[in-house]
């Protein structure tokens, strides 16, 4: 499965806010970091990694009481 | 005695308690913005930033206001501490228990736990209890009262109502630990205005704040919290903001660069856009502005006149629409606001823009009348916020002269964000 942050990004705004996605990615700027993802090279076309999307997933849950739905992240 | 409860200052639109500045904000504020400095939890030491800012606050204010006033029973001290913790809506503690060891205390009610309940889902069992700003509050009394240095005292919050407790319980012990300490900005480098006569405008903006500001906004004997405008307002340290806001860029800045300062920008933006779609829509839909305001009415454009003229009642320094547009655009120059008053103390010059609240304020004002339409009573809840985000005719603002740059005065611009 590939996951882009352009799918993750739709999807947060029709599910939750237009703000929810930078809420999550600043909750995660360090891990993005850590994977030599810097802010201003994350793009729409920027494929997410299983580690972090694991962590994204526990975040929206914990944020927003919602889990990233099957086409986005397989447990 | 000195009056701790704060004056208003007509000629700098503030509130001085004690030396220290209070603004009148709202739940969906204080938790919005806490949630958006707490998501830097894993890289950021956020805790203490929450918690040391408002002890740092409150030492100094209630240390000064004891010697001024030549107060000098415990007794008398523990209930100045308490009584003000409710005056400003933060909710109701009783201290009168407690020694210079520490002690118990059970809150009936604390504004971040109600606000937090009230706006978000519960805390998860193993996150940190929500009342930051509490904590911080009883660590800096016990300090000014038992004569201590700052970091003398720690709080923890015991029990919290966002995780299935039934009252928010917090323990004072001694604290040995060596911790940061740094001195409130207190009334910062401010400005005052000349004040400008404004009775033969449509909108009587000198009656409407001449009525607001004596309004009895303040906790109620119950519990301690304000209910008023269909929100939980408090009269909230403006430092406490600019210090918990400020002190989290800086780190973020040493550690994550520009990119961290450009993310937490956005994020505190939209916390004052938060705020205005929630207080300034929830007054502009109240009884006190039914019966105040509206009769002045005669347009659209009145009601931003009408809402600049009630936020000069907030404390927040002083707004003044430079240009409105309808439909299309508004500028505001503020003079004395409160976020460049503290931040020019704090840090004297700014790389970048710094009035978050400001700037979020000013979309919210037009988002709330041309994008929504707040005169015919919508209910103000998520789902009509996030219709207003996502409509093509949102608004979106920016900061165009900025005083922590080195400008004279703020200004911002709110335009359509398609535009």
């Amino acid at each position: 499965m590939i996951t882009k942050v352009k799918d993750l990004k739709t999807w947060s705004d029709g599910e939750i806010s237009p703000f929810a996605w930078q809420r999550i990615m600043f909750r995660h700027l360090a891990d993005f970091r850590e994977t030599g993802l810097f802010l201003q090279n994350i793009k729409d076309d920027t494929i997410l990694e299983q580690k972090i999307l694991e962590k994204i997933n526990k975040s929206y849950f914990d944020v927003y009481n919602i889990k990233l739905p099957n086409h986005l992240f397989a447990n | 005695m000195n009056n701790l409860n704060g004056t208003f200052l007509p000629n700098r639109n503030a509130y001085i308690a004690e030396q220290e500045p209070m603004i009148l904000h709202c739940h969906h504020y204080n938790t919005f913005l806490q949630a958006s400095l707490e998501d830097t939890k894993s890289y950021l030491p956020i805790y203490p930033i929450l918690i040391d800012s408002a002890r740092d606050i409150v030492y100094l204010q209630l240390k000064n206001h004891f010697i001024i006033n030549q107060i000098k029973t415990i007794n008398e001290k523990l209930q100045i501490a308490s009584d003000f913790f409710s005056f400003c809506g933060f909710g109701k503690a009783d201290l009168s228990k407690l020694t210079p060891d520490g002690g118990n205390i059970v809150c009936i009610a604390e504004h971040y736990s109600t606000g937090w309940l009230d706006k978000f889902v519960p805390r998860k069992l193993d996150e940190p209890n929500v009342s930051f700003f509490a904590s911080g509050y009883f660590s800096g009394a016990f300090e000014a009262i038992f004569d201590k240095n700052q970091g003398q005292y720690k709080t923890t919050q015991t029990k919290c109502i966002t995780k299935g407790d039934e009252f928010p319980c917090f323990e004072i012990t001694l604290n040995h630990d060596i911790l940061n300490h740094f001195d409130s900005p207190q009334e910062g480098v401010f400005n005052m205005f000349e004040p400008y006569d404004c009775s033969k405008d449509a909108i009587n903006a000198d009656a409407i704040k001449l009525a607001l500001v004596q309004m009895p906004i303040m906790g109620n004997h119950k519990n301690g919290l304000i209910e008023a405008f269909g929100v939980f307002l408090t009269r909230m340290y403006a430092n406490y903001y600019c210090l918990i806001s400020y002190r989290t860029l800086q780190k973020l800045k040493e550690k994550m660069g520009e990119d961290g300062v450009a993310l937490g920008s956005k994020l505190l933006t939209e916390a004052g856009h938060v705020c205005a779609f929630n207080t300034f829509g929830g007054i502009m839909k109240s009884t006190e502005w039914s019966g105040l305001i509206k009769p002045m009415i005669k347009s659209k454009e009145d009601w931003v006149y009408g809402i600049v003229a009630v936020v000069n009642a907030f404390g927040w320094g002083q707004w003044e629409v430079l240009e409105l547009i309808p439909n299309t655009k508004l500028v505001i120059k503020i003079t004395s606001g409160y976020e460049a008053n503290s931040y020019l103390k704090m840090y004297e010059k700014s790389e970048y823009p710094i009035s978050f609240l400001a700037t979020g304020g000013v979309a919210g004002i037009m988002n709330l009348i041309y994008n929504g339409d707040i005169s015919q009573n919508p209910e103000l809840n998520e789902t009509y916020y996030q219709e207003i985000q996502r409509s093509k005719h949102c608004f979106e603002s920016k900061q165009t002269y900025c005083r922590a740059k080195g400008d004279e005065f703020d200004i911002i611009e709110a335009i359509l964000k398609n535009q």
